[in-house]
């Protein structure tokens, strides 16, 4: 049994024009049995300014694959190309925003302290650190807290702080990983009318990974569907709904309806074809 | 919620001294328990408390403002005490936070110096008095290195948890931030232990007084250890115990300072983790 | 494209990445416990060095050879083991009559929150004298004999034995308690069910600290008067001018107390296995 693959071929758009291309990249750990593989050969790419959500089912190595990505674990086999070049670590160009916002967040630093920390060190004038600061936390509407520690914010608050701290650097390319998971229903969806806005403004193209169907589909321009671990690209779809999105008028959409199913039946079909699935074709 | 935060410094003086009052009645009972027991016994060893707190205000206090109030006992005896103790306790700090760190920071550095930090930590350190002497003689520097070697390893030990314990998610958040050596340590590493190692610092400070008296005791001419012999000697059991409270005090002074600087320093380390029990 | 396999560097769960920003290192096939035998063995050739080289005199720093030698000779000598004997026989009792004091103190203390208030402040103030401040009363009241070590180590380890019991009950996670009174348990089972077995690994961190705690002033009182003890034997090798002695009694005691540190670690993981876990998730 296949899975279904599609090479993400953007109709018309040259595979050089990429901001981040993921070529055959495969991680495996090392334990005492041997090499347990988590991802392998994974391949898309992802074009400037696009907004990509990567989904698959829960422990399909989604966290894995985001941090090989990020450059922030070593990769097994394949490469990841920013730019053109390949990425061997964490570089400019690139943030990313943690799940677990109360731990990636300092908590012995102020709001703004955090915020400016990814700015020390990089020849940039005090008054230049002090205006991004300001601007990047305009930008998620917390400009009022930032001589606060995060700790006296809520959830929410704490991961906007983490946004702004991402967004500080001006990065080509945002890299979330579940970054809304932790967080109430009611403050996910004003986070994400966030997240729409902050992305439209900046231009930044961003790689979002969830396991949440309804909210890749809001979010993106194209879905990344993964397998159950070891996991593989079972689906690359692009999303045409309208943008701007809206979260009651989008939904109700009969092709947001369409695509949260197709979506859905994809990431049910790879967990049930697990433990059979042998090498995708 | 921040509004909370905020508001809690402010107690009204009238709360805090009804919380005084709910806090210290029983200790206060136990005063004079101590005190009706030791008239009806009448031990010599164990004089009343009014006795003692007598023989306190005589032996360390005086009327004289310009000595702060204190006695010519207290700088005679009390003094170099003190001086030994922040010497021992100062070095200690130093080289435990700094070694600390090394092989927190520099598994091979950690797996090298596990054996000896064991057994370093494992022999009493009371039972070095003998080698002390043999290299120091009866002096200060003896003190000094006793107080110095007791206080190291809860530090050492501490510093390490402190740094082996940082949240895995904070060093990737902090690696994905790409921060230079220099910041990542003095922003990540070094407040991201600190909960630990002023845990460490803070059980120290009770074993330097501990070895401060012990080596004063066993070897010294001046100092609180020494003043205990020799009330000892004399039979005047009043001033002994007025040396014990003494040392009681500092002791409770110490730890009000420990709470003081923790209060600010690790101000958001109580907020984010509920207090646990002093383990370790 | 590139598709050769690069070497797995990840070794899964003993990774821990503390290191810093910089990316992961890898340090080559060299085991830990290789590494502890070199830090061994480097200090003893160090110490051989410093005494060949006569920076320190050998009358007060011998060989390490000899010490070695001092120590096997001091292993099979029955006076010296009679000694040790009596120096754990002080331990013990001291460990006995504090935890059969301490832990029900304390228990009580902890669950009722009126008394735990004002009896913490009295714990306070109690654990604030250094123990061996008593020492010259002791040895007036008790004598130089077991007793008097005894007692010593009582006032010093009931302390923290007392406080982490109290600790323990206090920090009973109340939606336990819930859980417990949602099913209707009378107060007697809330607290064999849930109070104590949650309390259980604070008591046992306060055992072990306790537990070196008591070793300490025991030698510190064998040093500095009693009759009897490992520390006498110490003392008395000093005074007779016997330096490899002194030191192989020495490391001797440090051996002792690994071996009690290790022995109550293990007890501690067999009794309460649930602590360790309580221990790791409280960072």
């Amino acid at each position: 049994m296949n899975p279904v693959t599609t090479r993400p071929q953007q109709p018309g758009a040259a595979l050089d024009t990429a901001v981040l291309d993921v070529q055959q990249l495969s991680k495996s750990y090392r334990s005492r049995k041997g090499d347990v593989p988590a991802v392998r050969s994974i391949e898309f790419a992802v074009h400037a300014g696009q907004f990509v959500s990567v989904v698959g089912p829960s422990g399909c190595g989604k966290t894995t694959l985001m941090m090989c990505i990020a450059g922030l674990l070593p990769i097994s086999g394949g490469a990841v190309m920013f730019r053109g070049e390949r990425m061997s670590g964490p570089r400019d160009g690139v943030a990313v925003v943690f799940q677990d916002y109360s731990r990636s967040l300092f908590p012995w630093l102020t709001v703004e302290k955090n915020v400016a920390l990814p700015l020390r060190d990089r020849g940039l004038p005090r008054a230049e650190i002090r205006q991004r600061v300001q601007e990047s936390l305009e930008m998620v509407g917390l400009a009022h807290a930032a001589g606060l520690h995060p700790w006296q914010l809520s959830g929410g608050m704490q991961q906007r702080v983490a946004i702004a701290r991402g967004l500080a650097v001006r990065p080509e390319m945002l890299i979330m990983d579940e970054p809304f998971a932790s967080v109430d229903a009611q403050t996910r969806a004003s986070l994400e009318d966030l997240l729409l806005k902050v992305w439209a403004e900046t231009g930044t193209t961003v790689l979002f990974v969830t396991h949440d169907i309804d909210e890749a589909v809001y979010l993106s321009d194209r879905v990344v569907v993964l397998s159950q671990g070891p996991s593989v690209v079972v689906a690359d779809l692009p999303v045409t709904l309208d943008r701007p999105r809206d979260q009651i008028a989008t939904k109700q959409t009969p092709l947001f309806g369409e695509l949260r199913e197709h979506v859905y039946s994809l990431v049910m079909a790879s967990q049930r074809r697990t433990s059979l699935s042998g090498e995708p074709s | 919620m921040s509004g909370q935060a905020l508001s809690r410094p402010i107690a009204t003086s009238a709360l805090a001294v009804g919380r005084g009052v709910r806090s210290l009645w029983l200790l206060a009972l136990l005063l004079v328990v101590w005190e009706v027991a030791a008239r009806m016994v009448g031990s010599l060893f164990v004089p009343p408390v009014s006795q003692i707190f007598g023989a306190f205000v005589d032996t360390w206090l005086s009327a004289s403002p310009s000595s702060l109030f204190l006695s010519s006992q207290f700088r005679a005896d009390v003094l170099p005490s003190l001086v030994r103790l922040g010497l021992g306790y100062g070095a200690a700090t130093v080289l435990g936070v700094g070694l600390g760190i090394l092989i927190g920071v520099w598994r091979p550095a950690g797996a090298f110096f596990n054996p000896l930090i064991r057994l370093g930590m494992s022999v009493p350190v009371t039972a070095l008095l003998p080698i002390a002497i043999v290299l120091f003689g009866i002096t200060s520097g003896m003190n000094v290195f006793l107080i110095a070697l007791g206080c190291l390893w809860p530090i050492l030990i501490n510093t390490y948890d402190g740094v082996r314990g940082i949240d895995r998610t904070v060093v990737t958040a902090a690696r994905s931030l790409r921060l230079t050596r220099r910041r990542y340590f003095l922003r990540v590493l070094l407040p991201g232990a600190s909960p630990a190692i002023f845990a460490g610092m803070r059980i120290s400070i009770g074993i330097a007084l501990v070895l401060m008296v012990i080596s004063e005791l066993y070897a010294a001419t001046a100092g609180l250890g020494f003043y205990i012999v020799s009330q000892q000697r004399l039979f005047q059991f009043p001033q002994l115990w007025s040396a014990i409270v003494l040392l009681a005090l500092l002791g409770i002074l110490f730890n009000a300072i420990f709470a003081l600087v923790e209060r600010v320093l690790l101000r958001w380390h109580r907020n984010v983790r509920p207090d646990s029990a002093e383990s370790h | 494209m590139a598709s050769d396999v690069h070497v797995i560097d990840q070794v899964e769960a003993d990774a821990r990445p503390t290191g810093g920003p910089v990316a992961a290192r890898r340090w080559g096939p060299t085991p830990d416990w290789v590494l502890g035998v070199a830090g061994v063995v480097t200090m003893f050739v160090l110490w051989d060095l410093v005494v060949r080289a006569g920076a320190v005199s050998v009358d007060s720093l011998p060989y390490p050879a000899d010490t070695l030698q001092r120590a096997g000779e001091l292993l099979v000598d029955a006076t010296f083991l009679t000694e040790v004997v009596q120096t754990l026989w002080a331990w013990l009792l001291a460990m006995l009559v504090a935890s059969a004091v301490g832990i029900p103190l304390g228990l009580l203390l902890g669950y009722f929150s009126a008394l735990y208030r004002p009896s913490s402040s009295v714990v306070h103030a109690g654990r604030s004298i250094p123990s061996s401040a008593f020492l010259p009363i002791a040895i007036l009241m008790f004598g130089l004999g077991t007793q008097m070590k005894v007692s010593l180590a009582i006032y010093a380890i009931f302390w923290p034995i007392l406080l982490n019991s109290m600790y323990g009950v206090r920090d009973t996670e109340p939606l336990m308690l819930a859980t417990g009174r949602s099913m209707g348990w009378t107060r007697t089972r809330l607290l064999t069910r849930v109070v104590l077995p949650s309390a259980a690994p604070a008591i046992a961190t306060g055992l072990r600290v306790a537990s070196s705690t008591a070793l300490i002033v025991v030698l510190s009182a064998e040093l500095l008067g009693a009759t009897n003890g490992v520390g006498t034997v110490i003392t008395t090798y000093q005074q007779a001018q016997r330096p490899d002695f002194v030191y192989a009694g020495i490391l001797l005691v440090g051996l002792l107390g690994m071996g009690l540190y290790y022995g109550f670690n293990l007890v501690e993981r067999l009794v309460v296995p649930w602590g360790q876990a309580q221990r790791e998730g409280g960072r």
